[in-house]
């Protein structure tokens, strides 16, 4: 193969002199000659796509300038360029620059280029927009402190408990009531866990359910009702339940359990005291089974009622963003949808939607209805065992 | 095993945590020395259990519903009439680890007479109320 031939000198010879250049621009990491003043000679396209800003309105103009706005030059500390213009050696450094009111997180290395006789002529800045990853980092951090948060609430009280009845004198009967109680608290321990473990799967796409035939209330309903019993007692709440106790569904009973172990959490931890929680079931003659949960409390605001279901989206100050997400996860496998309506109640009835007339909701308390569907025709898995 | 104390004139201690088995776990503790224990379970019942019942001395959660035990913290201690009356904060917020996800709740700058974290050693616990409750006196 001849020299003229070769791919590179094809490359410069249709690109001519910015053979280079192109490359450069072709990059998706921010590029940035300076010369020993802080002028900006050269940006590729990244760079101006970093700092939204058209060429014309960068080179030339001093760097500090075109990220924060300066009209001098940042400390030393703080300014990877002005390290490197010093040592005359490579350096990194974190750069933080506000664009339409966000933050933008970005890594800095830069280098010297030294011209002629070793004489430093220009640096050369590259950036890492790393603003998405410094984010996933944030969130991260955020929810391991969330699952130790919640992990500790019930250990800390089991510990409590069991200091109480290891070193004062109690009667056995109270003694009986305490030991319930740490077994009620482990089993709620274990529910957390159980769902950070659920919420890692469908992080790893490792989710799959097992639906088979059941009988809803029996399989499903009563194991979820009696685990909640204690605290709806201890909140004066009780649960009404109008699930016809014959009804049969195709689902994964112990995941429609972990849906509901997290509606009846929400429902009694952020519900009214001494009122009452309904667990409904609808049949609109379509394709899915309709089921509900609501309580009385604070409605929650038209604007959060989709976004609630979103990856950790909260909006309370102590939850996690991530049961609900679980909740949607897990309802979704099962071809179904989940939606909060606002509801009304009277005289342990409940009426949710927007068919509730005026007159009614003057005369009721409001509350939430977190209605969701299960595709009636799921496809039975056989499992063997 | 911790001894019981026979006689005690009342001094009530007010319990405000959203966690009724810790509650209850508190009251046996605090009943061993004959204090009469009232409780609530939120900030809102708990301002309004201040009012009502007049307690020497609050043990308060800061992650409470409907009120946050520090916003209810600041509240009583900017209140002449609530002012004296010691504040323990028993929290399952660690000062260092939770701060980035709770940063409202940052303990050293709550006006709260004491602070510990949860679970306490009963004899601690009873040791701090003592202490609390002679210095307010």
């Amino acid at each position: 193969m001849g020299q003229n031939n070769r791919p590179v000198e094809k490359l410069e010879r249709i690109l001519g002199e910015r053979f280079g250049i192109e490359i450069l621009n072709a990059m998706g990491i921010a590029i940035v000659v300076l010369d020993p003043d802080f002028n900006i000679i050269w940006a590729n396209r990244e760079y101006r796509k970093v700092q939204e800003k058209p060429e014309e309105d960068i080179v030339g103009k001093k760097c500090y300038e075109i990220s924060f706005g300066h009209n001098r030059p940042c400390t030393v500390e703080a300014c990877a360029v002005r390290r490197t213009l010093k040592t005359k050696k490579d350096s990194k450094g974190l750069k933080v620059i506000k664009r339409r009111g966000e933050e933008k997180q970005l890594d800095v290395y830069s280098f010297p280029l030294p011209g002629p006789r070793g004489k430093l002529s220009y640096v050369v800045e590259v950036i890492e927009d790393n603003t998405q990853l410094y984010k996933l980092v944030e969130l991260s951090d955020r929810l391991t402190a969330f699952a130790s948060h919640e992990l500790k609430t019930p250990l800390a009280t089991i510990y409590q408990l069991t200091t109480v009845l290891r070193q004062i004198d109690l009667p056995p009967e109270k003694r009986k009531v305490l030991f319930e109680r740490i077994i009620s608290r482990s089993q709620h321990g274990l529910k957390t866990v159980e769902n950070f473990l659920i919420y890692s799967k469908i992080k790893a796409g490792e989710l799959q359910i097992t639906p088979k035939k059941v009988n809803f209330y029996r399989d499903v309903l009563e194991r979820v009702l009696d685990f909640h019993k204690d605290y709806t007692l201890k909140k004066g709440m009780r649960f009404i339940c109008d699930v016809p106790k014959d009804l049969e569904v195709i689902c994964d009973a112990d995941y429609v359990e972990v849906i509901y172990n997290n509606l009846l959490t929400n429902a009694i931890k952020y519900g009214e005291e001494d009122t009452e929680i309904f667990i409904g079931y609808g049949d609109k003659g379509d394709r899915y089974h309709y089921f509900s949960v609501a309580s009385i409390g604070e409605p929650i605001p038209e604007e959060d009622r989709e976004v609630i279901f979103k990856r950790y989206v909260t909006t309370r100050k102590d939850g996690s963003g991530i049961g609900l997400d679980v909740v949607r996860e897990l309802i979704t496998k099962h071809g179904g949808k989940i939606w909060v309506e606002p509801c009304y109640f009277l005289s342990g009835k409940c009426l949710s939607g927007e068919t509730v007339s005026q007159e009614y909701k003057d005369k009721t308390k409001e509350g939430n209805n977190f209605v969701f569907t299960i595709l009636k025709k799921l496809k039975e898995i056989q499992v063997s065992h | 095993m911790i001894e019981r104390c026979k006689m005690r004139p009342a001094t009530k201690i007010l319990v405000i945590d959203d966690d009724p088995d810790l509650v209850e776990a508190l009251k046996i503790i605090l009943e061993i020395e004959s204090y009469q224990v009232v409780s609530a379970f939120d900030g809102k019942e708990g301002l309004k259990k201040v009012k009502e019942e007049n307690p020497h001395l609050i043990i308060l959660d800061l992650l409470l519903p409907k009120e946050d035990g520090d916003v209810l913290c600041r509240e009583l201690k900017g209140d002449p009439r609530y002012a004296d009356i010691p504040i323990l904060v028993l929290t399952a917020v660690a000062e260092k680890v939770d701060i980035k996800v709770f940063p409202e709740h940052k303990i050293s700058s709550l006006p709260a007479d004491d602070y510990v974290h949860k679970p306490i050693q009963p004899q601690d616990l009873l040791d701090r109320v003592k202490k609390l409750l002679a210095r307010s006196k």
